[in-house]
C-alpha cells in the first residue's frame, strides 16, 4: 500500500473523488475499488494542518507587525519632519546671508574703474546638436557681454553641418593653425577655427565624445585662468561675469562660483496648462537651490549643484582630473571631487555661491522632458557620490565631509526612495486597518502641510531678495503653485528621482 | 479633536497645523513686504519730486532758505545728494555741501552714525565723506574695524576724504589685516589719498609683511605710483622674496634697466616665473633679445612657448619676413608650430580691426 500510496500521491495530491480508471489498473488486489482505497489512505494520513499549526506562526507576525507599524511611523514622521523641517530651517536662516550679500554689494557701485582688476574669462560653448539659428543667436548673445576680457571657445560635439555651417558664415571663422595644447585627453579634434570679425572666438571641430569631452577639449584651448561653460539655452545678463569673477578677485584662494539658472519664460504668459508646468519649475527651483545652497556656500560646503552656472579656476579643474565622462553629471561630479581633492590636501580653497540670478534658461515643456531631467539628476547625484565616497567622514573632510556630504546623502540621494516608501506604506498600513484614519490623515497633513510651507518659504525669500522683478498677481500665481505642487507633482517628481537612482543601482549591478 | 489620541496622531497633526500657520505667515510676511516695497517707491519719488529741483538749483544760485527735511525723507534725500555728488564735477560739489549745512544734514549724519542700523550707517558714511565733515572723524574711526568689508571700506574712505594724512596711518594696518577688503575700491581708496601719503608705508608694508600678502600690496603700489615701484622691483627682482613676489614684479615691470636680470630669469625653475619672464622681455626687451626668446620656444610649457612667441612677434624692429626666417629655422616642432600660431593669430588680430575700423 506504501508503494501504491507513494506512486499516486503526486499526481493526485489530496484530491477528493474517484481516481481515474486507468491510473488504478494493475494495483488493486482485492477488487475493492481503489478509489475507496486511496481514500482511506488519505484519512489514514494526518492532515497538514494538524501537522503543523500555523496560528502561532501567525499571531507572532501579527504581534511583530503591531510592534513595527508605530516604529515605522515614528520612523517616517521623524524624516519627513527632520527632512522638511531642516530645509525650511535653512530657507529662513539663508535669508539674513542673502540680505548681508545684498547690502555689501552696494560697494561696488563705489567702485569707478573696477575692469582694470578683471580677471580674463573663457566661456567654453559645448554644442550638442542645436539648431544652426539658436546656436547664431546665443553665441551673438554671449559677444555682448560686458567684461574686460573674455574668449568664446565654441566646440562643435557632433552637430550637424548645417549649425557648423551657419556659425562659420555668421561669424567669419576660417582655419586656424592652433599648436593643440592636449592636456586633457579627448577624442579627434578635426579642425580649429577662428573668426577674421571677432578676434576673442574661436571654434574646435571634433569627433563626437559626449559633453564632458567637449568640454574638456575647450579646456585644452581656454587662454584664460577663468572659465564657464554654458549650453546654447542660457541667456545670461550682461553683467553676470563681472559679478562671477568678483569672489575670484576678493578672495584669491576661490575655484568655483556658481549661481542659480533661473526658468527664463517665467513671466510669460502661455496656457494654462503649460503656465502651472512652468510655474511648478520655478517654484521647485525656488524650494530646491538658494536655501541649501547659501547656507552651505557659507560654509565652504555646497555639493549639490545640478544644472547651475559655474565659473572656474582652470588650473584646479586641470589639477582635478576636469571632466570626467563616465557620469551622468560631469559638472556636480567635478564640484564633488574638487571639494574631495583639495580638502584631503588641506589646500585653502573657496567653492561659493553667488546669490544674484544671472542666468535664464527655458523652462521644459513636457511632463517627458522633466521626467528625464529628474531622472538624470538623481543618477548625477549618485555618481558624484558614490565616485567620492572617500570624502564622507574622511579625516581632512571638515564641514563638507562631516556635516554636507551625510546630509545631502540622507536627504537628496535617499530622500526620494524614503519619502515615497512612507507614502505607499502608510497607505498600506490604512488599508490593511494597521492604522487608523485618523493616524493616516494626520501623517498626511503634516507631509503636506510641512512641503507647502517649505514651498512657500522659498518663494517669501525669493520675493524679499528680488520684489521688484515680478508683478503682483503673478507672485499670487506662484503661492498658488507652491500649494498645488504638493498636491500630486512633488511626489510624482519623487517616484520619478527613485526611478532614476534604481536604473543606476542595475546599471551598476549588471557591471 | 485629535489631542487626546496617541502621540502617533497628535503629533504629526498638530505639526502639520502648525505648518499651515506658518504658511499663512509667510504669506502675510510677504503682502506685508510688497507693501511696504510700495510705499518706500511712492515716498522716494515724492522725495525727489521735491528735492531734485531744489538741489539741482542750488548748483546755480544760493537758496536763503529750504523747506524742513524731515527724518522720513532723510535717507532718500541723502541717496540723490550723494549721487549727484558723485557723478557732477568738482565745481557742484561746494554748492551741493552747502544746501546739505542749510538741510542741517551734519547733525543727522553724526545721529545715523551712531546708530546701529547698517543701512543708514553705510549712507551717512558714504555722506561725511563726501562733505568732508570734520566733526565724525571720531566715529568713523571708531567703525573702521567693522566686521562688513563694504561699511569698513565706505568708512575708509570718508576718512581719507576727510584728513588723507591722519587716515593713511589708520588704514594701513588694516589693510594688512583684512582680506576682505574688495581691491578695486582699495586701489581706489590709495589713490585719492595721493602718492605722497601711501607709496612709503606701502613700501614698508611690501617688506615687513608676510610673502603671501606682499603680493597684494605689490599690486595697489603699481596701480598708485609706477615709478616709485621701479626701485622695489629692483630689489626683489635681484632678491626675490618669494616666486609670487618675483612674478608680481615681473608683470609691473616696464623698465628696460632690468632687461639683464629678466633674461636670467627665462631660464627660472618655476615654469611661472619663465612665462612672466618672456612676457616681461616682450614689452622691455630690444632686438638683442631674439636668442633668449628663440631658446623659450623650444620650452616643455605650452604658455611659455606661448609667450615667448608672442613676445618675439612684439619685439621692436621685428618684421614679419624675419618672424617667418625664425620659424623655418626652428628644427623643433613645438617651436614651429607656436610661431605659426601667433603669427595667424597676429594677422586674424588685424584683420578683425580692420573689419571694425572698415
Amino acid at each position: 500500500m506504501a508503494d501504491n500510496f507513494l506512486r499516486i500521491d503526486p499526481v493526485l495530491g489530496y484530491a477528493a473523488g474517484p481516481a481515474p480508471a486507468d491510473m488504478l489498473e494493475g494495483l488493486s488486489t482485492d477488487g475493492t475499488p481503489l478509489v475507496l482505497q486511496h481514500e482511506q489512505t488519505l484519512a489514514s494520513l494526518p492532515s497538514p494542518t494538524q501537522d503543523f499549526d500555523w496560528s502561532p506562526l501567525l499571531a507572532a507576525f501579527h504581534g511583530a507587525l503591531s510592534d513595527a507599524v508605530p516604529l515605522l511611523q515614528w520612523f517616517f514622521l521623524l524624516y519627513f519632519i527632520v527632512w522638511n523641517g531642516s530645509y525650511i530651517l535653512l530657507n529662513l536662516v539663508s535669508l539674513f546671508d542673502l540680505l548681508r550679500y545684498r547690502r555689501e554689494q552696494a560697494v561696488d557701485a563705489l567702485v569707478e574703474e573696477g575692469a582694470r582688476h578683471e580677471i580674463p574669462i573663457s566661456i567654453i560653448v559645448p554644442l550638442c546638436k542645436p539648431a544652426a539659428s539658436c546656436a547664431v543667436a546665443a553665441v551673438r548673445a554671449m559677444l555682448h557681454l560686458e567684461y574686460a576680457e573674455f574668449e568664446i571657445i565654441i566646440v562643435n560635439d557632433g552637430c550637424d553641418e548645417d549649425a557648423l555651417e551657419a556659425l562659420v558664415r555668421e561669424f567669419s571663422l576660417a582655419p586656424f593653425p592652433e599648436s593643440y595644447r592636449d592636456r586633457l585627453h579627448t577624442a579627434q579634434l578635426k579642425s580649429i577655427l577662428a573668426s577674421t570679425a571677432y578676434p576673442n572666438l574661436r571654434l574646435i571641430d571634433k569627433e563626437y565624445g559626449g559633453r564632458a569631452d567637449a568640454l574638456n577639449a575647450g579646456i585644452n584651448c581656454a587662454r584664460y585662468p577663468l572659465y564657464c561653460h554654458m549650453d546654447v539655452n542660457f541667456a545670461l545678463q550682461r553683467d553676470s561675469l563681472r559679478k562671477m569673477a568678483r569672489v575670484f578677485v576678493d578672495h584669491p584662494a576661490t575655484v568655483g562660483a556658481y549661481s542659480d539658472v533661473r526658468i527664463a519664460d517665467e513671466l510669460d504668459k502661455p496656457p494654462l496648462a503649460r503656465n502651472m508646468l512652468v510655474l511648478f519649475q520655478v517654484i521647485e527651483s525656488l524650494r530646491g537651490f538658494l536655501p541649501g545652497r547659501a547656507w552651505w556656500s557659507d560654509g565652504n560646503a555646497m555639493l549639490m549643484l545640478p544644472g547651475a552656472f559655474a565659473v572656474l579656476r582652470k588650473e584646479s579643474v586641470v589639477a582635478a582630473g576636469a571632466y570626467r565622462s563616465d557620469v551622468e553629471d560631469e559638472g556636480m561630479e567635478l564640484t564633488v571631487r574638487l571639494h574631495r581633492q583639495l580638502s584631503q590636501a588641506s589646500e585653502a580653497y573657496r567653492i561659493v555661491l553667488v546669490p544674484d540670478p544671472v542666468c535664464r534658461k527655458a523652462a521644459m515643456g513636457t511632463m517627458a522632458a522633466l521626467r528625464s531631467r529628474h531622472e538624470r539628476q538623481q543618477r548625477g547625484l549618485y555618481d558624484s557620490l558614490e565616485m567620492n565616497r572617500k570624502l564622507l567622514f574622511s579625516p581632512g573632510g571638515g564641514y563638507v565631509g562631516n556635516v554636507a556630504f551625510p546630509f545631502v546623502l540622507l536627504f537628496e540621494l535617499l530622500g526620494p526612495l524614503i519619502e515615497v516608501s512612507g507614502y505607499v506604506a502608510m497607505t498600506a498600513f490604512w488599508l490593511a486597518g494597521a492604522i487608523s484614519f485618523q493616524a493616516y490623515a494626520a501623517f498626511m497633513l503634516l507631509a503636506i502641510g510641512l512641503g507647502i510651507s517649505l514651498s512657500v518659504s522659498g518663494l517669501v525669500r525669493d520675493e524679499i531678495m528680488f520684489h521688484a522683478e515680478r508683478k503682483f498677481c503673478r507672485v499670487l500665481l506662484l503661492f498658488a503653485a507652491a500649494l498645488l505642487e504638493n498636491f500630486g507633482y512633488r511626489q510624482m517628481t519623487s517616484v520619478w528621482r527613485l526611478r532614476g537612482l534604481r536604473r543606476r543601482t542595475l546599471r551598476n549591478e549588471s557591471k | 479633536m485629535f489631542s487626546s489620541h496617541a502621540p502617533l496622531v497628535a503629533v504629526p497633526f498638530w505639526l502639520g497645523v502648525a505648518a499651515l500657520v506658518l504658511t499663512g505667515v509667510l504669506l502675510l510676511s510677504m503682502l506685508l513686504n510688497r507693501l511696504l516695497h510700495v510705499i518706500k517707491e511712492i515716498w522716494r519719488r515724492r522725495v525727489l519730486n521735491r528735492w531734485r529741483p531744489l538741489l539741482m538749483a542750488s548748483l546755480y544760485e544760493h537758496p536763503e532758505s529750504l523747506p524742513p527735511l524731515s527724518r522720513l525723507d532723510l535717507p532718500d534725500f541723502l541717496e540723490l545728494w550723494n549721487h549727484l555728488h558723485d557723478s557732477l564735477g568738482e565745481e557742484s560739489r561746494d554748492s551741493l555741501n552747502r544746501l546739505a549745512g542749510l538741510a542741517r544734514v551734519p547733525a543727522a549724519v553724526s545721529l545715523m552714525l551712531r546708530r546701529k542700523n547698517f543701512n543708514g550707517r553705510f549712507l551717512a558714511a558714504r555722506t561725511a565723506g563726501n562733505m568732508r565733515l570734520a566733526a565724525a572723524w571720531d566715529v568713523l574711526r571708531g567703525l573702521l574695524g567693522h566686521e562688513s568689508p563694504g561699511l569698513s571700506l565706505v568708512v575708509a574712505q570718508a576718512l581719507v576724504r576727510i584728513d588723507p594724512a591722519r587716515a593713511v596711518p589708520l588704514m594701513m594696518p588694516q589693510l594688512l589685516k583684512r582680506d576682505d577688503w574688495s581691491p578695486p575700491l582699495v586701489t581706489e581708496i590709495l589713490r585719492e589719498a595721493g602718492p605722497d601719503l601711501t607709496v612709503p608705508p606701502l613700501i614698508h608694508l611690501i617688506e615687513e609683511a608676510p610673502a603671501e600678502k606682499s603680493v597684494r600690496f605689490v599690486r595697489y603700489l603699481v596701480e598708485i605710483s609706477p615709478a616709485e615701484a621701479a626701485p622695489l622691483f629692483a630689489r626683489q627682482l635681484a632678491n626675490p622674496a618669494s616666486d609670487h613676489m618675483l612674478i608680481a614684479c615681473l608683470k609691473a615691470l616696464n623698465d628696460s634697466s632690468h632687461t639683464a636680470t629678466v633674461c636670467i630669469l627665462c631660464r627660472h625653475s618655476n615654469w611661472h616665473v619663465r612665462v612672466h619672464a618672456a612676457a616681461a622681455l616682450g614689452r622691455i626687451g630690444t632686438h638683442a633679445d631674439v636668442p633668449h626668446l628663440i631658446d623659450m620656444l623650444s620650452d616643455g610649457q605650452w604658455w611659455v612657448r606661448y609667450r615667448a612667441a608672442l613676445a618675439l612677434a612684439r619685439l621692436p624692429g621685428m618684421a614679419a619676413v624675419e618672424l617667418l626666417h625664425i620659424k623655418d629655422i626652428q628644427t623643433d616642432r613645438d617651436a614651429r608650430d607656436m610661431l605659426h600660431q601667433v603669427m595667424a593669430e597676429l594677422d586674424f588680430q588685424a584683420a578683425a580691426k580692420a573689419v571694425t575700423h572698415g
